[in-house]
């Protein structure tokens, strides 16, 4: 099996592409800085008094950083000064490539603190999302998102086949990660974000492989007879739970990925399982079973291994795709009123009650993933016959659209729990 | 194969037929949606084995050439419910059409593509599919055939047979394909 091949085919066109409109969003659209006008929440944050030096390199620093202190949702970026935080410092070309001091002044003066950062030209961007957040993490003393990233399922217009797409946090940088020119599906971040796992009809059947970053290499992970579905890595042990077909029934396994052994069977039902996740201490699982008639969400504890059900909201009668998240909750995509929805319920509450986090206007919202911040999730929305990712806050900020540059369906995401370095 | 062995996979075949056909838990009715700590038969662990596993071979079917039944041999989708893996009375003459032309054929094997419509997350339609996949190989298995000879695989909503959406297009989506190959 040769290494895949890295396809970074259209980033630049995609990143003009990309920001162009909004960023002509952004500046058009005055920001009022004042208590009154910043939402609940949020810190107005000044940045007239940071400069570039009038290069390219400087203004797409900018303009990232900003962007990104948006998204994150903590602050309220503009020019005006008076912000409860401020940002100073100077942003400038270097024989390197781009040279940033960033000193943030907040809580009234009392609290200041300065971030310098070099980078190539080509990791201006990278360098922006690393001054992001680390501004989101001393000084609103959250976890940050900018430096992750998503890999998601993407058809191109008119293709039968898929390939497995990644992006910035923001939207930036879209790409092919693989060519395999035949169906892919559902890829996986691993814990640590320096490598996921994916399904690949590569052969013509269904096999698990895992793709390396650094190494730009990729091995087979689980190739059992039928079908290998959904594998992901636990966040402590490693070991990858899979649906499999090989008994000629599907059900919910645990494979060793570098052995490619089946260690255990979790479920013998004659139903169907599916989109199995890990909870953060890796000690429990979360996963779709079909056993109750209409396919729903149970969690099992891998000590006892008794499924229990999740939801038992009369009104989301199927519940599917779960995904654990960072802080203990967990999102999932409920069919509620012909429509499917993104809830987020905490599964230690009794009653465990979802809160919808997406909105109800007549499309469908499917397949959320976390991002590494615990408060906002990439979902896949299929509005008329076309699907594309939207970022959702589950503090209310409204959907965020990911667009890209050309045209097709993009789907199944999944958000990285880290800083990606290493760029596919 | 043994006389033995024969007997034994022939009894297995159609306990899992049985089961397939049969034993599906049935929908429950609204009020258990209220319900408090329901909680799924337990599932005990140790081995990979479970009654009525009808294990699936290896065949590669990327080294195969395929083999165009002739039209006389009615072989033809098998079309599913909404949400449901059971093969509907109506279909059966399909399967059994299927199942004759394997008893002709000895050479020949066959790969059950199970598809789905578009509605429902692609995940769980990646099982949903195989399970119907794997309906129709029981089936087969359960009118004599040599589980040996019968793969699975499934595209859940990937491979539509016609494109759009409305119960026209999914009612063709929601199948069963022959792909017959000469081994």
């Amino acid at each position: 099996m040769s290494p895949t091949r890295f396809l970074p085919v259209f980033a630049l066109l995609a990143c003009a592409a990309a920001f162009a409109p909004a960023l002509a969003r952004a500046q058009s659209a005055p920001i009022v800085v004042s208590g009154e006008a910043v939402p609940k929440g949020k810190q107005s944050l000044s940045m007239d008094a940071l400069r570039g030096d009038g290069s390219d390199a400087a203004r797409l620093f900018l303009q990232v950083l900003r962007k990104d202190l948006e998204l994150s949702g903590w602050f309220v970026p503009s020019d005006n000064p008076g912000g409860n935080v401020s940002l100073a410092g100077t942003v400038r070309t270097s024989v390197s490539g781009l040279s940033a001091a960033v000193t943030a002044t907040w809580m009234a003066g009392t609290r200041t603190r300065t971030w310098s950062k070099d980078s190539t030209t080509a990791g201006v961007r990278d360098a922006a999302h690393a001054v992001a957040d680390a501004i989101v993490a001393d000084v609103a003393g959250k976890k940050p998102m900018a430096s992750s990233r998503i890999l998601f399922v993407g058809r191109r217009a008119g293709a039968t086949e898929t390939e497995i797409y990644a992006c910035d946090a923001d939207g930036g940088r879209p790409s092919a990660v693989t060519s395999d020119r035949k169906l892919c599906l559902s890829p996986n971040w691993n814990p640590g974000a320096n490598s996921f796992l994916y399904t690949t009809w590569l052969t013509g059947t269904p096999a698990v492989m895992q793709v390396d970053l650094g190494a730009g290499k990729r091995t087979y992970v689980s190739t059992q007879p039928g079908m290998n579905q959904g594998a992901v890595k636990n966040p402590k042990t490693g070991v990858a739970a899979i649906v499999l077909s090989r008994a000629g029934m599907v059900d919910l396994y645990l494979v060793d990925p570098a052995t490619r052994r089946v260690l255990d069977r979790l479920t013998r039902s004659r139903d169907s399982e599916a989109s199995p996740t890990w909870s953060p201490d890796g000690s429990s699982l979360a996963y779709v079973s079909d056993a109750g008639g209409v396919p729903r969400i149970y969690t099992m504890a891998l000590a006892g291994r008794q499924p229990r059900r999740l939801v038992y909201d009369g009104t989301i009668r199927e519940n599917v795709a779960p995904e654990w998240g960072p802080d203990g909750r967990i999102a999932f995509c409920g069919r509620s009123g012909g429509r499917y929805r993104i809830y987020v319920v905490d599964p230690s509450k009794t009653p465990a009650v979802p809160e919808a986090v997406s909105p109800a206007d007549g499309t469908d919202y499917e397949d959320p993933s976390w991002a590494p911040d615990g408060r906002h999730l990439v979902c896949t929305r299929t509005a008329g016959r076309q699907r594309f990712l939207v970022v959702l806050d589950t503090l209310g900020d409204p959907p965020r659209a990911i667009s890209m540059p050309i045209a097709g369906d993009w789907y199944l995401p999944s958000w990285s729990d880290n800083a990606v370095r290493t760029l596919p | 194969m043994n006389t033995t062995s024969l007997l034994r996979a022939s009894l297995a075949a159609f306990a899992a037929f049985a089961l397939a056909s049969g034993c599906r838990t049935p929908p429950k009715g609204e009020a258990d949606e209220y319900g408090e700590g329901e909680v799924l038969e337990s599932e005990f662990p140790g081995g990979l084995e479970a009654p009525g596993d009808l294990p699936l071979g290896n065949i590669d079917f990327s080294k195969l050439a395929p083999v165009v039944p002739p039209a006389a041999a009615g072989i033809a989708p098998v079309y599913f419910s909404y949400n449901e893996s059971a093969i509907p009375a109506s279909e059966q003459g399909k399967v059994a059409n299927a199942a004759l032309f394997l008893m002709q054929n000895a050479g020949v094997v066959l790969l059950v593509e199970g598809n789905c419509d578009e509605r429902g997350t692609n995940e769980y339609n990646m099982s949903l599919g195989e399970f119907r996949a794997q309906s129709i190989r029981n089936a087969l298995v359960a009118q004599g055939i040599d589980p040996a000879r019968i793969q699975t695989v499934s595209y859940g909503e990937e491979k539509p047979a016609v494109p759009g959406s409305g119960e026209s297009a999914w009612r063709l989506n929601r199948r069963g394909d022959f792909a017959f190959f000469q081994r």
